[in-house]
């Protein structure tokens, strides 16, 4: 690589700490472009950095990343009144990320003043994450010849925004669970190629989280789908970023290639915490050919083809129940786009002292609804009896059943023999959700 | 674990415990590998009905049937025939690179039916490390 202009990676330096259950160390990384500085190095590529630090982390964020491959660290500004740390408590995103920056309301950024135009003058490309700095003032010292792309998908306020940039913007990366994608795409990835037509842009790259990733080129205005590879997640903090690193170090196979082999990266980067397995797994990746990867396949399920896939929710979703396993399994779907129905809600919840005939009734909703959805999420918290007889209904009618059994309370032959996953974990019973649904698209085309 | 507690970084490159290599049927039981790769599997077969010992045959593979993974398009099991029982689901396609570093995976059938309404066939697998 010692002949190809470095990358240069921009953007802050956090502190990550995941918060973990009690009887386990809570896991501290850098965060904030250090995902990305991780994602160049496994891939072998070295790079450099323009970075937005706090002072007190700023030497050793910089010993850090030089053992990332990273030649040169130029300082861009520096953070006070808070210590750039984030706190997460929750790992896995099955969720909308729950993340707390410390003191963030204190938080001031100072650029500095100049920087050597000498210093910078040799980058063609910049990774660009934008933070709590002024990006307009940030490009404003960066060479004007430099290609950005850019990671949108927080603390990008407007497209008009990025339009203001002096530099020509190639790559814009965006994600399904940023506010921006949730003000300009939600229609489609045409309505939100369109949205970003008056950047100019080379690529446009939508990724959909679990659901894979599209791919929409502005020259031909084709989309190209590719797959999420799912495994066991151990932590999909900077996940999307080893993705753009990648993107990057791979731009020169043509984007298609590039976007799958930053698949493939950040599926390896979310399954492990450890710097060393990580490059392991995404070296023995590159073995693979470019016809190899797409043949494999994977789950791919765009964003808004999930709210055409109607999900039954089988739980006692009753008045007075415990709902708390309930409220974060609709919650996690309902982040992910699914349509989630809510018998109870949506057919009534009956008195005890219902009649038959009224019971009847109901019943014959509620399994008209369960044999009109393509996927059962069951929550049989408490073992209740009614959602035991739903899962045997779908198992009976061939529709999917995922058990989420937070407390392992049907550890039972029928219930976990029957279903096609059961598990106490979210994230599983996610990542069997997608799979399910995304097997059922494939079997309908 | 890689990085534990929050006192200094920690997660340099060559930073990671030394651990066994696994394989040779590691991650049957304790606690797994840390490397994917070196991971016992269990897996229900997808297609079965589609690939060539259930279209030969007429029936799933008996259980105790010796099955190994192979990668052609997609990841099979197949018997030492070499006829393909079902497809692997994506969720184990990061095997593909660990066959090309030169782990194999060996098992065999623990649960087999005909159907209907469709034919299923899951099967253990043991890693075996590069030699």
């Amino acid at each position: 690589m010692s002949e190809t202009p470095l990358p240069l990676l921009v953007g802050e330096i956090f502190v990550d700490v995941t918060i973990t259950p009690p009887g386990e160390e809570n896991k501290l990384r850098l965060g904030g472009i250090a995902h990305a500085a991780r994602g160049f190095w496994a891939q072998g590529v070295s790079f450099a950095a323009a970075v937005v630090v706090p002072e007190y982390l700023e030497k050793s964020a910089e010993d850090y990343l030089s053992k990332f491959g990273c030649k040169k660290c130029i300082t861009l500004g520096h953070v006070s009144g808070a210590p750039n740390v984030i706190l997460i408590f929750d790992a896995t995103e099955v969720d909308d990320q729950n993340y707390e920056t410390l003191l963030r309301e204190e938080k001031t950024i100072t650029l500095s003043k100049e920087i050597d135009a000498n210093e910078l003058a040799e980058f063609t490309d910049a990774l660009i994450f934008p933070g709590s700095y002024d990006l307009a003032a940030v490009c404003d010292r960066l060479p004007a010849s430099l290609r950005l792309h850019i990671d949108a998908a927080y603390d990008v306020q407007s497209v008009g925004n990025l339009g203001k940039l002096r530099q020509k913007i190639e790559t814009i990366f965006i994600s399904t669970s940023s506010q921006l994608f949730k003000e300009t795409g939600t229609l489609g990835i045409e309505a939100l190629a369109s949205s970003f037509a008056e950047l100019k842009l080379n690529v446009l790259v939508l990724k959909e989280n679990r659901g894979g990733c599209r791919l929409h080129t502005s020259l031909t205005g084709a989309t190209e789908g590719i797959p999420a590879q799912l495994g066991a997640t151990v932590n999909s903090v900077g996940v999307g970023d080893v993705f753009d690193a990648t993107y990057l170090a791979h731009l020169g196979e043509g984007p298609v290639e590039a976007a799958w082999r930053a698949a493939s990266a950040s599926s390896a980067y979310a399954q492990t915490t450890e710097p060393d397995i990580f490059q392991t797994y995404v070296r023995r990746d590159a073995k693979l050919s470019f016809l190899q990867l797409k043949e494999l396949g994977g789950t791919f399920l765009p964003w808004e083809q999930r709210r055409t896939l109607q999900i039954y929710l089988a739980a006692p979703d009753f008045t007075g129940s415990d709902r708390r396993a309930i409220e974060r399994a609709v919650s996690a779907l309902k982040y992910h786009n699914f349509h989630v129905h809510r018998p109870v809600t949506e057919n009534g919840e009956l008195p005890r002292d219902s009649d038959h005939i009224t019971l009847a009734m109901t019943y014959r909703k509620d399994v008209d609804l369960l044999k009109a959805c393509k996927l059962v999420f069951a929550v049989p918290t408490g073992r209740d009896p009614g959602t035991l007889v739903e899962i045997g209904l779908a198992i009976a009618h061939g529709i999917p059943v995922v058990v989420y059994d937070p407390d392992a309370e049907c550890t039972n032959t029928m219930v976990v023999g029957g279903s096609n996953c059961y598990s106490r974990n979210l994230d599983t019973c996610l990542n069997a959700t997608f799979d399910c649904l995304s097997q059922s698209i494939g079997k309908a085309q | 674990m890689g990085t534990s507690g929050s006192g200094r970084l920690t997660d340099y490159p060559g930073s990671s415990k030394p651990k066994s290599k696994g394989g040779d049927g590691e991650g049957s039981g304790g606690v797994p590998p840390a490397d994917r790769c070196a991971r016992a599997i269990s897996a229900s077969l997808e297609d079965v009905e589609h690939c060539t010992y259930f279209r030969t045959h007429k029936i799933s593979p008996p259980v105790g049937t010796q099955l190994h993974i192979a990668h052609q398009k997609r990841l099979v099991a197949q018997t030492d025939a070499g006829e393909v029982v079902g497809n692997l689901p994506t969720r184990f396609n990061y095997l593909a690179a660990c066959m090309e570093d030169g782990y194999t995976y060996v098992g065999k059938v623990r649960d087999s039916s005909n159907g209907p309404p469709i034919a299923i066939v899951a099967a253990d697998f043991a890693a075996m490390a590069p030699k």
